[in-house]
């Protein structure tokens, strides 16, 4: 699947590597090996080893209900902090480049605490709208 | 445009927490712009529900910021995907650092001028927001930068970023 970086994703990534919340070899061992997943493998794959694995994988929620083409990627005691690191996942068809499919679109990245991750799930639900919408800017693939 | 039918219970429910937002002491125009937001995207709605549920301040102040957050980027929002030029990882420590240094020198400008209360006061945008603002590394809005200029009288030379969302 093709996997589209947004800036929503950008600006995040920016933040936390300023804030040295994971580390070059965080990003280039775990990280970035784990979003490309999405490139090669079937998120929806209920066998595959990571997707089916809800300690990795999940669908986005807000007060209980899953949130529609939401879901999250985790990483837990990650970098020097040992945070809980979330990376949002939208996956949806959508035009782009005058070529309708099915994508995923990387989004906001954050250190979970109970009340932050309510804050991401309301956001994200803005973002999936816009996504839908076509009213985002993105960087390109991964 | 994929609107959020909100339901009558959750207009009136809306237009409730703008009143405890404006007794709050919230401004105005961050009320106004953060509603008509809220009219549009079901997750505003969600963020000014979590708002009213709380009562921590310091987590109110972090969803305030959200919302201003989603006014600047729905008022620079796109009408169809923008693509933008892809920036390598390893260049994110350069722009995190020239972004921070930007900033840096910016709120010393704020500073003398009079400081970030005054600055909220001027431009409409909520304390939380100018104060995440400076303390984030993700590069700033142009939206953002005009408003702060306009109160301080920069000019536009002052407040270019070679980075700028």
């Amino acid at each position: 699947m093709e996997v589209i970086i947004t800036e929503w994703a950008l600006q995040s990534y920016i933040d936390l590597k300023s804030k040295a919340v994971f580390s070059d070899s965080d990003y280039k061992n775990t990280l970035r090996p784990d979003a490309e997943l999405l490139k090669t493998d079937d998120p929806f794959d209920v066998n595959h080893p990571k997707f089916s694995n809800s300690k990795f994988w999940g669908s986005a929620t807000h007060n209980g209900a899953i949130i529609k083409n939401g879901y999250k990627m985790k990483w837990h005691n990650l970098g020097p902090g040992n945070v809980q690191l979330r990376l949002c996942v939208v996956i949806i068809e959508s035009e782009l480049e005058e070529n309708f499919k099915l994508r995923s679109f990387l989004c906001n990245s954050y250190v979970k605490d109970d009340k932050t991750e309510k804050r991401e799930m309301a956001r994200l639900k803005i973002k999936i709208q816009k996504i839908a919408d076509g009213t985002f800017i993105y960087r390109g693939n991964l | 445009m994929s609107l959020f039918k909100s339901t009558d219970e959750q207009k009136v429910r809306l237009y409730e927490i703008a009143t405890s937002m404006k007794h709050y002491g919230l401004d105005s125009r961050f009320i106004a712009g953060a509603v008509k937001l809220a009219e549009i995207y079901e997750g505003a709605f969600d963020l000014f529900c979590l708002w009213a549920d709380e009562t921590d301040e310091e987590e109110k102040d972090k969803i305030v910021a959200d919302l201003q957050d989603e006014i600047e980027e729905f008022k620079e929002q796109p009408k169809e995907p923008v693509k933008k030029p892809y920036i390598k990882y390893s260049d994110l420590d350069l722009i995190a650092k020239d972004t921070v240094g930007f900033k840096a020198h910016l709120k010393s400008v704020v500073d003398k001028w009079g400081g970030i209360t005054k600055l909220s006061k001027e431009t409409g945008i909520p304390q939380p927001s100018l104060s995440r603002f400076f303390s984030s590394a993700s590069m700033p809005r142009r939206t953002t930068l005009y408003k702060i200029a306009e109160a301080l009288n920069l000019s536009e030379k002052e407040i270019i970023t070679d980075w700028a969302a």
